[in-house]
């Protein structure tokens, strides 16, 4: 947010510089004083202007020096009430506590901030140190897990078809790369654009996941929420059900009171409905498939390469809020090209990707970063 | 008296939690279905307006609740989001999740 610019003098603020210069040179001495404040001030004006500039840009983020980065956690104590934050329980640096959910809470934020400081150099999720706060035991049997923009909720779960929502590390990862994509893409959460967010928020709570237990692409489970439902929630082959499969959405549960996972692998199956805010948690199952796709071609671990390319095409401030699959799939396509080459195994594997979820990348022709060569690959479907 | 809740949003869509919840009056105990006439009548619901609070600008993985009350010939909608602070909202919603059939 850009604050205005301290008090000035009501009369020296509206003179040009070189008279304030002048003032303060030939100006009696309470003048010397009035003007040389307000040249000061005004530097810091004319500072706070170029800074918001530079935030509409996104190149804040090369320019403006960071806030020291360490973690500053606080977790909080709900009470099983609906009001928010609730009681202190375990500040950073505090001991575990005997409550399993804040202990859950506090290393759960503490692993998401290791990932993007480590992986990205990402000073919390703003990239500027903000604290991240957490309230768990939110409201009665409660069944949810969210973030409502300044910080994350973790319920208890229903004690029947739903453990406490901290049991699962990916989901807090989850819930705080809402905050990173608050804070970049912005993008809006309703229909496809909704979808990314969901999606993004997904892929690097898996990352998330994947980066502390060290696991390469082709060895993590590529699963959100195991865990998070109770042992009477059936998934297919007995295997443990969970929210969402990246590897292969439709498949994270299968029971016969929750129903079927709904989401779809592909463009295909994509679906059109009002609710979910127009199927944020379904549709979202089609960009997760594609960076699995990606990151499996690509090999390794995930982060390193694969969730590079994603990571910075949040960051991309060509990336509207309205942004559609394809646009983003653009994108990605694109910091693959700037990170690795036009010509890169990873962009081919970004393409290939999305064209196998059935999401046709646009046109690259009009775009200048880019050699012309590549969109005949885009343009291959 | 008829109360019915929808849920929309949440951390996921899960099929089997998404269908609406209904309570009739006529079915239930004398003594719970004077406390439902009581909480409608506590939170004014019919005077109340439609909208009954947004999720905040950036939240995510909200959950949205609607809430219908059909009574003779008055009936009325309120839709509110998370976090409920609302507590005589809260205690409608409370109410039809544990009053209605197969909730």
């Amino acid at each position: 947010m850009c604050h205005h610019a301290p008090h000035r003098h009501p009369i020296l603020c509206i003179l040009p510089p070189q008279i304030l210069r002048e003032l303060a040179r030939n100006g009696t001495a309470a003048e010397r004083d009035i003007a040389l404040a307000t040249l000061a001030t005004d530097q810091t004006a004319r500072m706070t202007r170029v800074t918001c500039e530079l935030q509409e840009s996104g190149a804040h983020h090369a320019l403006m020096p960071a806030g020291p980065a360490r973690k500053q956690r606080t977790v909080y104590d709900g009470g099983a009430r609906e009001a928010l934050p609730g009681r202190v329980v375990r500040n950073e640096g505090d001991k575990a506590t005997r409550d399993a959910a804040v202990n859950e809470a506090y290393d759960g934020l503490g692993a998401t901030w290791n990932f993007y400081f480590t992986a990205y150099q990402r000073n919390s999720i703003d990239d500027r140190g903000v604290r991240l706060d957490a309230t768990v035991h939110y409201g009665k049997r409660y069944d949810n897990a969210f973030w409502n923009g300044q910080q994350m909720i973790f319920g208890d779960g229903d004690g029947k078809y739903f453990n406490r929502f901290t049991a699962a590390l990916d989901v807090i990862g989850h819930e705080l790369t809402h905050g990173v994509t608050g804070s970049e893409a912005r993008l809006a959460y309703l229909g496809q654009p909704g979808a990314l967010n969901e999606s993004i928020s997904d892929i690097f709570g898996s990352l998330i996941k994947q980066f502390t237990l060290d696991q390469t692409a082709d060895r993590a489970d590529w699963l959100i929420g195991v865990g998070l439902f109770s042992s009477r929630v059936k998934a297919n082959g007995g295997r443990a059900a969970a929210l969402r499969s990246l590897k292969s959405p439709g498949t994270g549960y299968n029971d016969p009171v929750l129903g079927k996972d709904p989401q779809p692998a592909h463009m295909a199956d994509f679906v059109h409905t009002s609710r979910d805010n127009g199927g944020v948690h379904i549709n979202s199952g089609i960009p997760n498939r594609a960076f699995y796709l990606a990151a499996m071609a690509i090999g390794g671990k995930a982060w390193e390469r694969a969730g590079r390319i994603w990571y910075e095409t949040i960051r991309d401030r060509q990336l509207k809020p309205t942004a559609q699959f394809a646009d983003f799939a653009l994108r990605t396509a694109m910091a693959a090209g700037r990170l690795y080459g036009s010509a890169s195994d990873e962009r081919t594997a970004v393409l290939a990707a999305w064209r196998q979820v059935g999401v046709t990348v646009p046109s690259l022709q009009a775009e200048p970063h880019v050699p012309a060569s590549v969109a005949t690959v885009g343009a291959a479907d | 008296m008829r109360i019915q809740l929808e849920t929309d949003g949440g951390f996921a869509l899960i099929p089997g939690l998404s269908r609406p919840l209904t309570v009739d009056t006529k079915e239930l105990r004398p003594v719970d279905a004077a406390e439902l006439s009581r909480l409608v009548e506590d939170a004014g619901f019919f005077a109340r307006p439609t909208s009954g609070g947004e999720a905040p600008a950036g939240a995510a993985d909200v959950r949205r609740f609607t809430l219908s009350v059909v009574a003779g010939a008055r009936r009325h909608t309120v839709s509110f989001s998370d976090p409920v602070t609302d507590p005589h909202l809260a205690a409608l919603r409370d109410f039809v999740r544990t009053h209605a059939r197969g909730g």
